[in-house]
């Protein structure tokens, strides 16, 4: 079993929000520290975000570890958005 | 600044005449009110200072309305002195909520396309309000604490940013100004002339500051770049994904200026370019704002600062010449707003 992380910092794509997570389990998937971040943040949630990291879109369905979030990452949640149409 | 929430929101989504319940979720984006009022208050002169401010959303109930229905919101910002700040929000700024909520009953066919609906709110005290709350909160898997970075102005005169002297100010009742750099502007009137067969679109960039020797607060818009990778344009629509905000943010990190930040955004409504009868055509203007682009506002653009610009055609103009009006937050709902190019 992998060592929790002893923090992360999952911020919004403007960069004046952040959610700092302690103690978190690698097996975590990428979709459930997106919803928690959402909700900590009171953003949208009719609205789908993503996560990146270091230049990366994550997948929702992988885990922390395998998506390479560790130790101090910086995970930046960018929503996916359509102007326009009505 | 700590948000304070001392209820928990429910939406409602009722039929015309409030019968019967058709829809509700929990109510979301409560706590950006708190930011709102903040920005507005900073925008007044009134300096809170970020470590000692404490911000209270609470719910307004009015005689006519018995509880648990709220008549708004309100938001109460207290500086750790005998200060204290209040601003008392309706329930327009959850219409986009209550529109989406709609949208899923006519897909669940409960609604008809037309069908005219209303919304309410309802606010049942937290637990930590009334020791004894209604239902206790999800339990989380997650250990986490928020915090928020208070809003940067930079103390420049507005002049120095723009390199001329603006015009007396028109947007006296506006919270704060906005200037659009004529170079800038010149550009997105450019792209979307350059693209009429899709809709085209960008962000933002530039100052926020307050200007030191008028005290007023400006958006000094002195950049754009054009939203190209991860996008799909059509003739009526524009998505941004993953990989258009990383290209903002990357757009931004390279200007190596901590002053710069996201002001905005602009797109293009030019469906009607290539129309052969459009010398003729006397029907309204394109230039409006969608609740798709409320939608993508309150997603990506959530600042109080945060505009979006909107390129098309003026009703009875449609030749040759293409025009922009400027939306922004105000009472943390969006509206048509004034700006001034420099």
């Amino acid at each position: 079993m992998n060592k929790n992380i002893s923090s992360l910092d999952v911020v919004d794509w403007n960069q004046i929000s952040k959610v700092t997570f302690q103690d978190v389990a690698p097996e975590s998937l990428v979709s459930e520290l997106v919803a928690e971040s959402l909700l900590k943040l009171d953003l949208p949630r009719n609205t789908p975000y993503g996560a990146v990291v270091d230049g990366r879109s994550l997948n929702g369905n992988e885990s922390l570890a395998s998506a390479g979030i560790g130790e101090n990452s910086e995970v930046m949640l960018t929503p996916r958005v359509v102007a326009g149409q009505v | 600044m700590e948000t304070i929430m001392t209820h928990d929101f429910q939406l409602e989504v009722c039929d015309e005449s409030r019968t019967q319940v058709l829809s509700e979720e929990p109510l979301w984006g409560v706590g950006q009110l708190a930011k709102h009022f903040r920005f507005k208050l900073e925008c007044e002169g009134v300096r809170l200072p970020n470590a000692d401010a404490t911000a209270f959303i609470e719910p307004v109930i009015d005689g006519v309305e018995k509880g648990p229905y709220i008549q708004g919101i309100a938001a109460r910002i207290s500086n750790g002195s005998n200060k204290i700040h209040k601003k008392t929000y309706g329930i327009k700024p959850f219409s986009v909520q209550a529109q989406d909520m709609a949208n899923r009953l006519v897909a669940q066919k409960v609604l008809r396309p037309n069908d005219r609906f209303c919304y309410l709110i309802k606010a049942f005290p937290t637990r930590a309000a009334n020791g004894e709350a209604s239902a206790p909160p999800a339990p989380s898997k997650f250990r986490s604490s928020v915090n928020h970075t208070p809003f940067q102005f930079v103390h420049k005169p507005v002049r120095e940013l723009l390199g001329a002297v603006p015009p007396p100010s028109s947007q006296g009742d506006e919270a704060f100004d906005v200037y659009i750099a004529q170079q800038v502007y010149e550009q997105i009137l450019q792209q979307a002339a350059e693209s009429q067969d899709k809709e085209q679109a960008g962000f933002l960039i530039g100052v926020l500051g307050q200007d030191p020797e008028t005290s007023r607060v400006y958006a000094a818009i002195t950049a754009q770049t054009p939203a190209l990778e991860g996008v799909q344009a059509t003739c009526t629509s524009f998505a941004f994904s993953q990989e258009t905000f990383m290209a903002a943010r990357r757009f931004l990190e390279n200007q190596n200026n901590p002053e710069l930040c996201i002001l905005g955004w602009q797109h293009s409504h030019t469906w009607c370019a290539r129309c052969e009868r459009r010398e003729q055509c006397t029907s309204s203007s394109t230039i409006f704002w969608s609740i798709d682009d409320d939608r993508v506002h309150l997603s990506a653009f959530p600042l109080p600062f945060q505009v979006g610009l909107v390129v098309g055609f003026e009703s009875g103009n449609r030749n040759h010449q293409l025009s922009c009006k400027l939306y922004g937050w105000a009472d943390a709902c969006v509206r048509e707003r004034a700006f001034q190019v420099v």
